[in-house]
């Protein structure tokens, strides 16, 4: 069992105290932060969804950028129609309409550009949050380990004591067992030590 | 003046929080002067981030780029939106041509419409290609970036086949 022996590992003021601090933060990150990062995932997640507002007004913006740009570029064409003599002429309203080709060429693919936009706009918003999820999940294999590494330092402790009880009922046996050898044998005891030497044997 | 003494002073935080008295463990409990251990404050945080992990902030996105990813549909709907894009703006632009000539007072004859109408079918079957080329490509470089591969801008550098 853990904690029970006298070898249990006390807990120091700095771990108390790094747990208690690790708790605020969290509760910080639950309180200020995790709110944001929420709201933040799901506006992100609703301005990819097909046809949302953000994908509507990016595309409404690049619309109206090309109409700007070719409404000056008509503007110019036309004088300069008007320079050359060739108002009414086939040349021109076969100019207008193509212009307008142009125009929607340019409108069309602006808007597509617009759309791959917020869809990159998308997936980097998930992936950030979902990088900050990941940096969570190893916050948490790390707070992981470390309780590893504190039940490690239990388990080293638990087996320490246990080998102490085991060592401490051998070594009780030993005496046991020693004090029955001398009972029977009393003479033993007042033997020499044979490892004592002479200098031993002499008393110095 | 000691480092007790300053928070004396100022226990409440920006956000109105008693940090002094340890009480912002979680779930509003606190290990400070309580039983609860630091290894028990430990595993609570490390459940606490995995759940949030699991739940909130890691998986629900992740999941979402995986479907982005490797969803085959993504690719066939972007490249339908982009020529979608490509045919409304042509469309819209059917009708401004028409104002742009009336304001001027000009009218298409029979044979100058259909030079026109050749044109335009011309101009809107390449645009409504090349949106849709350039969604697809886009589309598959980003899938391409979600799973860690990412794939050069083939448009970029103007290698873009027309398909």
């Amino acid at each position: 069992m853990s904690g029970k022996g006298k070898n249990q590992v006390q807990e120091t003021s700095l771990q108390r105290t790094n747990a208690d601090i690790g708790a605020q933060q969290l509760a910080d990150f639950h309180t200020r932060w995790a709110p944001f990062i929420k709201r933040f995932a799901a506006n992100t997640e609703a301005a990819g969804a097909p046809d949302s507002y953000q994908r509507r007004h990016a595309t409404s913006l690049a619309t109206t950028d090309t109409a700007a740009q070719f409404g000056g570029a008509d503007e110019a064409a036309t004088g300069l129609t008007a320079a050359r003599g060739d108002l009414g002429t086939s040349k021109q309203k076969l100019a207008i309409t193509g212009m307008g080709n142009d125009q929607a060429t340019s409108a069309g693919l602006g808007a597509v550009g617009a759309d791959q936009a917020v869809s990159d706009s998308t997936i980097q918003g998930l992936s950030a949050v979902a990088a900050i999820g990941r940096g969570e999940k190893a916050t948490a294999i790390e707070g992981m380990q470390r309780q590893a590494q504190m039940s490690g330092a239990q388990a080293k402790a638990d087996a320490q004591n246990s080998l102490e009880s085991q060592m401490g009922d051998v070594g009780l046996a030993g005496k046991i067992i020693g004090t029955g050898a001398a009972m029977w044998n009393p003479t033993a005891s007042n033997d020499p030590d044979p490892r004592a030497g002479v200098r031993g044997q002499r008393g110095y | 003046m000691s480092l007790a003494s300053i928070i004396n002073n100022e226990p409440l935080d920006k956000w109105g929080r008693d940090y002094t008295r340890g009480n912002l463990g979680l779930n509003g409990s606190s290990n400070s002067g309580s039983t609860t251990s630091a290894s028990d404050t430990y595993a609570a945080i490390t459940r606490a981030q995995w759940n949030d992990y699991l739940t909130q902030i890691g998986v629900p996105q992740e999941n979402k780029l995986i479907q982005y990813a490797t969803d085959p549909t993504v690719v066939s709907n972007a490249m339908t939106e982009a020529g979608s894009d490509v045919n409304d703006a042509f469309d819209r632009q059917a009708g401004a041509n028409q104002r742009r000539l009336s304001g001027l007072g000009l009218t298409l004859t029979p044979e100058e419409q259909a030079v026109s109408d050749r044109s335009t079918k011309l101009a809107r079957s390449a645009a409504d290609v090349q949106a849709q080329n350039s969604a697809r490509d886009q589309t598959i470089a980003r899938q391409q970036t979600i799973i860690g591969n990412p794939s050069p801008r083939i448009n970029a550098l103007g290698l873009g086949a027309v398909k």
